[in-house]
């Protein structure tokens, strides 16, 4: 066998310095990768998610401006095309009063949207508040504030709504027509409020349990102490310093409250429960169709279907955001 | 060197911490048992011992991180044990900390000029935003870091950049005394050298009084004007850092002394080495007596039976041991 020949020749010429543009080859010239681009990077190879994104932008566009493009009025009652199935006028059909059924589809979308997404901010700052609050105090004060999460946790929802419903119609009814009321409070009515109040009452316990959790463990980090040994107030601890390092948590949290919400309200609506007529949410609309789902299934489907992919393709996008925000979650 | 005034005193200091065992009975951990000594203005006091000796916790406890369980501090003269948090601000502008590991103590969510403009915004530091600017750039230059880092996030940094942002952060209060915690050990061996000549310029320029904290004696040796010497929450030794090395009289620093590494075989061979044996053992359940005396190779009957006294053996040379002189 031929010998191996290991030797190198080293000359003189091969111990140069480097030139200027040599040594700017090696320089780092990537911008740094800061927290939300990453995340923005992971969200994006996650094609359910951006698939997820697309349809909840789509359903979006349509409850929000769809029913001012539509030739019709949500609560305009066309004498004469009763119960129509889907046509090229009436897409959606009509319903037993003559009512075009894809206007208030999508009326009843930007119902269930709006309930979901002002759910989910009352639900953030009232469960941000409390358990980021019990987990810096810790000791007792823990103890006591999330016994008190069990017990609301424990509570039946339905129950509370209708009794709600019964307290908050007087004082709600008269607030209402009194002259000084927010106009966009009188389209909502009684049903309405009150989910919202129920949501915020009892929705909040998840947030402040996941809150308390994440803060308890940031607490004990050295920067918190560092904080501390400057002389940082406990509300800058908490504001600049533990709640800034679990906001993809919350961002994950207040995203999956957002389905659960239009679900809750859909459902309250549903047995009569919710929004008052003539306003139509996709949870009443559902319901107005049982009455005739032998002969006008179609009724039942658009509304029923509506919801189905507003909660999936929501769920969807939250599940996808929790591993962009959270990559440690990803099992 | 070292002037005579003293800058913070510290009286029999008691940081117990209570806990409870895994059948519920209540405990406490005494992590620093009953301490007394000074740091006068400028020196550097040296804080040796091994891992659980409460090196950190008395640190802590001094800058009032925990509350005390028994004890007086005071600093420059006043007593500030029982200050409340507002009375407090002024010494916390005073006091600050380096903390061991400069990857756990910076913020991840906040830029390097967050980190430092942090300090200057809770004590009212900067009179402008453009005032504020100007000192994080004079901060950051003054540790040795560039400008233009001040608008990245701690994880662009090596380590040892980090922990001259936490310099950064500690000297941008102004303060007279620092609690360094182990600065250096968490620090690759090659950039050691840097960070502690950073702190000993910090030191010159702007009069910093120093407790530093480290199990590395040679890195003591070489900054530090006295050294202190803990064992299980107790201070065995205090002395001046020649000295110590020179003529260690407790058993304990004996056996720490001999554990440096000698680099030279020869030298190696020849010497000494006392190795302790076993562990040190639990502060919840501390020996009786001289709590080193489970593994002192010197321990007589008097040793379990009473506690030494912490005594000054003449020139500042203070040691906490029955036998002093005789072994």
């Amino acid at each position: 066998m031929r010998e191996m020949d290991n030797t190198a020749v080293l000359e003189n010429k091969l111990f140069m310095p480097a030139t200027e543009s040599e040594k700017a080859t090696v320089e780092i010239m990537r911008p740094s990768v800061g927290y939300w681009k990453d995340a923005w990077r992971r969200l994006r190879a996650n094609k359910v998610a951006i698939g997820a994104l697309v349809v909840i932008l789509l359903v979006l566009l349509a409850a929000v401006i769809g029913p001012m493009l539509s030739p019709y009025k949500y609560d305009q009652i066309i004498k004469g095309s009763e119960n129509l199935s889907p046509n090229v006028q009436h897409i959606f059909g009509t319903d037993s009063l003559g009512r075009d059924l894809f206007t208030r589809t999508m009326i009843g979308a930007r119902i269930s949207i709006a309930v979901g997404v002002v759910a989910a901010i009352m639900i953030s700052i009232i469960g941000i508040l409390y358990g980021a609050v019990s987990g810096f105090l810790g000791g007792w004060a823990d103890i006591v504030m999330m016994r008190i999460v069990d017990i609301v946790y424990s509570v039946p929802t339905v129950l509370i709504v209708i009794l709600l419903q019964v307290v908050l119609k007087d004082p709600i009814d008269k607030y209402l027509s009194s002259a000084n009321s927010p106009a966009f409070l009188k389209g909502l009515g009684v049903g309405l409020i009150s989910i919202f109040f129920v949501l915020a009452l009892l929705y909040w316990v998840d947030m402040a349990r996941i809150v308390r959790g994440q803060i308890l463990a940031l607490k004990e980090q050295e920067y918190v102490l560092a904080a501390k040994v400057l002389g940082a107030s406990s509300r800058d601890i908490i504001s600049k310093h533990l709640i800034p390092n679990c906001i993809g948590q919350i961002i994950v949290v207040a995203t999956l409250k957002i389905p659960e919400a239009i679900f809750v309200e859909s459902f309250l609506s549903f047995i009569g429960l919710g929004v008052s007529i003539p306003m139509a949410s996709l949870g009443s609309l559902s319901q107005a169709a049982l009455k005739g789902i032998y002969s006008y299934p179609y009724m039942l489907i658009f509304p029923a279907a509506t919801i189905s992919v507003i909660i999936l393709s929501m769920n969807l996008f939250g599940d996808g955001l929790r591993d962009a925000l959270d990559p440690r979650m990803k099992k | 060197m070292v002037n005579s005034e003293v800058l913070l005193e510290v009286n029999n200091l008691k940081q117990y911490f209570h806990i409870r065992n895994n059948l519920g009975e209540k405990a406490s951990v005494k992590a620093v048992d009953d301490v007394t000594f000074n740091i006068y203005r400028g020196e550097t006091l040296g804080l040796v011992g091994e891992s659980g000796s409460g090196k950190t916790t008395l640190g802590r406890s001094i800058l009032r991180i925990y509350d005390l369980t028994d004890g007086r501090i005071k600093f420059s003269g006043v007593d500030i044990t029982k200050l409340r948090k507002d009375k407090l601000l002024p010494y916390r502008k005073k006091m600050q900390y380096i903390f061991q590991d400069p990857y756990a103590s910076l913020d991840p969510r906040m830029t390097v000029s967050d980190i430092v403009g942090e300090a200057l915004d809770i004590h009212k530091l900067a009179s402008s935003k453009k005032d504020r600017e100007d000192k994080i750039r004079d901060l950051l230059k003054l540790v040795g870091l560039n400008t233009e880092h001040s608008s990245r996030y701690p994880h662009e940094f090596s380590g040892g950049q980090r922990q001259r942002i936490g310099i950064a952060r500690a000297i941008a209060v102004e303060p007279e005394f620092i609690v360094c915690d182990e600065p250096v050990s968490a620090l690759d061996v090659s950039i050691r050298a840097q960070i502690i000549n950073t702190l000993e310029e910090m030191q010159e320029r702007l009069n910093l009084t120093y407790l530093f904290i480290s199990h590395d004696l040679g890195v003591v040796r070489h900054t530090c004007d006295r050294v202190g010497v803990m064992y299980l929450g107790h201070f065995v030794e205090l002395v001046e850092s020649e000295e110590l090395y020179k003529n260690p009289l407790h058993p304990y620093t004996q056996a720490l002394l001999t554990a440096i590494p000698e680099p030279d075989p020869e030298m190696a061979k020849k010497r000494n080495r006392i190795i302790l044996k076993g562990e040190i053992p639990s502060p919840v359940n501390p020996p009786s007596g001289c709590k080193f005396r489970t593994r002192c190779p010197f321990a007589k009957d008097l040793c379990s039976q009473q506690i030494p006294e912490f005594k000054d053996q003449g020139n500042g040379h203070y040691v906490a041991c029955h036998f002093t002189g005789k072994i």
